[in-house]
């Protein structure tokens, strides 16, 4: 492969990187306080992509005003999950929560599918970010370039607030120790509450982004990326917000390596994801950060 | 031994009664629901065994029932029939070679998706709890990755087709009611007692000398043997199939039937069985216009679907048992030893 | 008492004068996928089919033609089951379904063994017609559609090195670029490069960066509108100059355009239709116009061919003494000859539709006849 191709790929493992990164936050920080794997979250995601796209086609807003609504919309659904299905399962056994987690993944899918019809829907983003951009040889438009660095910039800010706040200090005892903190006077409902508000804003800006760079929207879309945003938390150390990021760029990077190196196995990409969560699971499920939920946080 | 009381051979019969009356009763549609009902049967109530029994929550069966579709359907397809349905690329040797009547065919579908199982315990039961279902899910989309992409095995995404549509609703019942008393055997004997302990706790039960990795391995290859027969009926009784058919929705709508039916619970299983499938017949209206005293709805396709989604999230939060709990219909008439 | 027998009387005149004043009803099945991974694409047929419908939704002698849809959800254990009811249940003279390949063999042996006709609109596979008595498509196989664009593309386009791709978890992909493949090398062409995809997919860019590299002058993919369009769309981005012909699939969702955007421009494919071919019979005219009336939007491919399978089946009806005999229905189905539908002359042979395709350009982001191909 010469130098130019190996730039070009470069830049599209980078692209396509960021965006798993971005899902995969939010995955890792609900799985970190509640243990629970939040399988509504990539749907979260897809609702974001949609309330963008309905503002934007039936609402006729401009685009910085849908990307409004549609973190507004996918904040108050997470919310709304939280609430109505997780919090009174909070100490049932988790197989309970997983199980009501599927069905209400099940359930937005289907929602969206019976209100927007099951035809791909083409997402309208703003002809700026169709630009062709030219690097001597390789071509890039100006999503390669935002996305990786807004995902950056969110994760600096989510580990300050983590880090260096009194509500991310609650966060990260919360995923130490649940019952003790209850214990201690911190409203524990009121942080997860915070929690899935921040994975949900996170996924919606996941959404957005994603539906610039492949502006065809269906109401099943999150199920893979769903998954591999999972897998990519996995890799990196699920609970650890920096792993999920990390995780993240490997997964897009390897997916891009396969078929760059070995194109006849193409057709298999999708299952890298799964054999890199099967392979850190049964070796070495900490994962790459090597949290170790006995003795961690965040 | 299962235990042949009196009520077990009561139910037997009144089955094996029905089974005979059914063709009389119902036409054409309603035969082919309850065949879809008798191959759910055995799908829930072997999904029930690694779920509910032994609380390793399983997110594979789809891949089982993939692989089990699979070996039934070449092995009844002849060499003739081969040549002309791939498509794709030639059948390999020992594909053309495969060539069996039904009941082998069936057995090794068992044995292999067992086989499968048998592999694949090694790194399953390495992790626990959530892990188990991503990395079982995992698995589960591999194996119809592997299906999609493996030509001149499985035809690809064309799949198999004009099956050798060999079964009634004999077949359908009688193996299901096979399945479901070899299953009760499982369940209470001392190994059905282990995996429920493990299920209940599983340091307890390794700290009281259960070896819990025998146990849950056990668990879930009787299941995938299980599943796997059903995969092959179902092949048979649809004639054709494609890597399509087995999607996560599958393990879902099994996962609601046993849920639905009480975790843990055959009785529950056959319930969930009934209710889902014959449900989700009987909700086809939701699917079109509807008039509801007098007002007209659109018709808003895919309702029927958010209305499961709903059910099982009602189910979780309301009533998690189930319909039987952790009982059987046996329990509800006599004191549970 | 006395009341009783009022009321005995009139319900009995009332039943009597209505089984009088109703016609006769004549039921179509139809099963869609309106839900599901392609419930699109069900949703746009059956768009076609409701115009159709009311445009002429009696027989000749009078009765009714009822239409009784069903949603198979995209999935095959969903359209056997609609089969089985649609033809025991509901007792339907003929079925309309069941779009994809797959699907509609799901139900073809219940169809067979009932003797009930069954046409499918979209569905290409060649194994869905075959050894059957009862099944027949509008559509032309993916046989001939491979064979087209292999011959466009060395007499038309003369380009003699292609490159191929193929979608591995569509059948109707798998089809085509077999026979794509063998009439392509028949005629002299070579294929440089095998590209597989999946689906669902939505990044390419590793692929198609993989081919950048390789300067290809000409590449045939015959997906779906999603991939397509994003194929498009990203192998813009990577400024990958050739020349793409794409196949039926390509155009089937306006989606195509809308995502592909000034991408598409110039890329040829083949079809089943063109809204601005020269219109080869009255009735396309006229249902076209009727249905954008009705719609406010063009008509889908799909849409037409779902039209037309109804179409087919009325004519069928109409030459029969009993509109409700699946057994003569079926023979007349089979016998259609030089049929003037809304999508173009249709003959059927064993099953087969043997009707012309049609080549078209994209100009301002909608399809521009070029030319028709014959059978």
């Amino acid at each position: 492969m010469d130098f130019i191709t190996f730039i070009q790929q470069l830049i599209n493992g980078i692209s396509l990187g960021s965006m798993y990164a971005l899902i995969a936050i939010g995955y890792t920080m609900v799985y970190g306080v509640l243990r629970l794997i939040n399988f509504a979250h990539a749907d979260i995601m897809m609702v974001a992509a949609f309330a963008a796209f309905f503002a934007i086609d039936s609402l006729e807003v401009s685009f910085v005003l849908a990307t409004i609504i549609a973190i507004l919309v996918s904040v108050v659904t997470g919310i709304l999950t939280d609430r109505v299905a997780y919090k009174p399962l909070r100490h049932s056994p988790r197989i309970s929560l997983l199980i009501t987690a599927i069905g209400v993944s099940f359930f937005l899918e289907n929602i969206v599918n019976v209100t927007f019809g099951g035809t791909p829907k083409s997402f309208n983003a703003p002809e700026f970010f169709d630009t062709i951009i030219e690097l001597s040889g390789a071509t890039l438009t100006p999503t390669v370039i935002i996305v990786p660095v807004v995902t950056v910039l969110l994760l600096s800010i989510l580990l300050f607030i983590l880090y260096r706040t009194k509500y991310g200090m609650a966060i990260r005892a919360l995923a130490f120790d649940i019952k003790t903190v209850s214990l201690m006077g911190i409203d524990s409902n009121r942080i997860i509450m915070i929690v899935f508000i921040i994975g949900s804003a996170l996924a919606a800006v996941g959404g957005i982004f994603w539906a610039i760079s492949y502006p065809i929207l269906t109401p099943y879309m999150g199920v893979m990326i769903g998954l591999k945003a999972f897998a990519a938390a996995v890799l990196g150390g699920i609970g650890s917000v920096s792993g999920a990021v990390l995780g993240g760029f490997i997964l897009g990077f390897t997916e891009v390596a396969v078929v760059a190196l070995y194109p006849e196995l193409g057709a298999y990409k999708d299952a890298i994801a799964f054999v890199f969560l099967i392979i850190v699971l049964v070796l070495k499920p900490t994962g790459i950060m090597g949290i170790n939920f006995e003795k961690s946080r965040f | 031994m299962a235990k042949l009381n009196k009520n077990f051979i009561v139910y037997l019969l009144i089955s094996i009664a029905f089974i005979c009356i059914s063709p009389y009763v119902f036409e054409d549609y309603g035969m082919r629901i309850l065949n879809n009902i008798f191959i759910f049967i055995i799908l829930a109530v072997s999904y029930n065994l690694i779920n509910g029994i032994t609380g390793q929550l399983s997110l594979e069966p789809n891949g089982f029932v993939a692989i089990g579709a699979y070996v039934t359907a070449l092995a009844l397809l002849s060499e003739d029939m081969k040549w002309e349905l791939f498509q794709l690329e030639d059948p390999s040797p020992w594909v053309l070679g495969l060539n069996l009547d039904l009941i082998p065919a069936l057995l090794l579908s068992g044995v292999v998706a067992s086989a499968v199982a048998f592999v694949l315990a090694v790194p399953v039961f390495r992790v626990r709890g959530d892990y188990l279902a991503i990395v079982t899910l995992g698995f589960g989309f591999i194996i119809k990755v592997l299906a999609i992409n493996s030509p001149e095995v499985t035809n690809g995404s064309i799949g198999l087709n004009e099956i050798p549509s060999v079964i009634n609703v004999y077949w359908t019942g009688g193996i299901a009611i096979v399945t479901v008393i070899l299953i009760l055997n499982v369940v209470y004997s001392k190994y059905g007692r282990a995996m429920k302990a493990v299920r209940d706790d599983e340091d307890a039960a390794s700290a009281i000398g259960i070896d819990t990795f025998k146990i849950k391995t056990l668990a879930f290859i009787t299941s995938a043997f299980f599943e796997g027969i059903g995969g092959g009926l179902l092949a048979v009784l649809l004639t054709t199939i494609s890597p399509d058919l087995f999607t996560f929705f599958l393990t879902f709508q099994l996962l609601i039937i046993i849920v639905l039916g009480g975790l843990g619970s055959m009785s529950g299983a056959i319930i969930g069985t009934v209710l889902v499938i014959g449900g989700s017949e009987w909700l086809r209206f939701l699917d079109s216009s509807m008039n509801i005293f007098g007002y007209v709805t659109d018709a808003h396709p895919g309702l029927r679907m958010v209305v499961f989604s709903l059910v099982l999230i009602i189910v979780m939060l309301f009533a998690r048992e189930g319909i039987m709990g952790k009982k059987e219909f046996s329990d509800i008439f006599r004191k549970k030893k | 008492m006395k009341l009783l027998n009022k009321v005995l009387t009139i319900s009995a005149c009332a039943m009597l004068s209505a089984s009088i004043v109703t016609a006769k009803e004549v039921k179509i099945g139809v099963i869609m996928p309106m839900s599901g991974p392609i419930g699109g694409f069900g949703q746009s047929a059956n768009k076609g089919l409701e115009v159709m419908h009311s445009m002429n939704n009696k027989l000749d002698n009078g009765d009714t033609v009822k239409l009784i849809l069903i949603d198979n959800k995209s999935d095959k254990i969903e359209s056997a089951n609609s089969a089985s009811k649609l033809i025991s249940s509901d007792k339907v003279t003929a079925i309309i379904g069941a779009l994809t390949s797959t699907n509609t063999m799901a139900m073809t042996k219940i169809a067979e063994n009932a003797k009930v006709p069954v046409v499918a609109p979209v569905a290409t596979n060649i194994l869905v017609t075959k050894r059957k008595e009862y099944v027949s498509r509008v559509c032309f196989s993916d046989a001939f559609q491979g064979e087209v664009a292999a011959n466009f593309a060395i007499n038309e386009l003369k380009q003699k090195e292609a490159v191929l791709i193929t979608d591995v978890k569509l059948d109707y992909s798998i089809g085509i670029a077999k026979i794509f493949k063998r009439a392509y090398k028949k005629l002299g062409g070579k294929i440089v490069k095998n590209v597989r995809i999946n689906s669902g997919d939505t990044d390419f860019k590793a692929m198609l960066s993989n081919l950048k590299a390789m300067k290809p002058k000409f590449i045939f993919f015959p997906v779906y509108s999603s991939e397509a369009g994003l194929i498009a769309k990203q192998a813009r981005q990577l400024g990958i100059k050739a020349k793409f012909l794409g196949t039926d699939g390509m155009t089937a969702d306006k989606v195509f355009f809308k995502a592909g955007g000034k991408a598409v421009e110039g890329f040829y494919g083949t079809n089943l239709f063109s809204s601005d071919a020269p219109k080869t019979t009255e009735l396309s005219k006229k249902f076209d116009d009727t249905f954008t009336k009705q719609k406010n939007e063009s008509v889908h491919p799909f849409g037409v061919l779902a039209a037309d399978s109804y179409n087919i089946i009325v004519a069928a009806m109409n030459k029969c003494k009993d509109p409700a005999d699946n057994v003569c229905v079926n023979k007349n189905i089979r016998a259609t000859k030089n049929f003037k539908g809304a999508s173009g002359v249709i003959s059927i042979e064993n099953g087969d539709a043997k009707r012309s395709a049609i080549i078209n350009i994209i100009e301002n982001g909608k399809e521009k006849y070029l030319t028709t191909v014959n059978p």
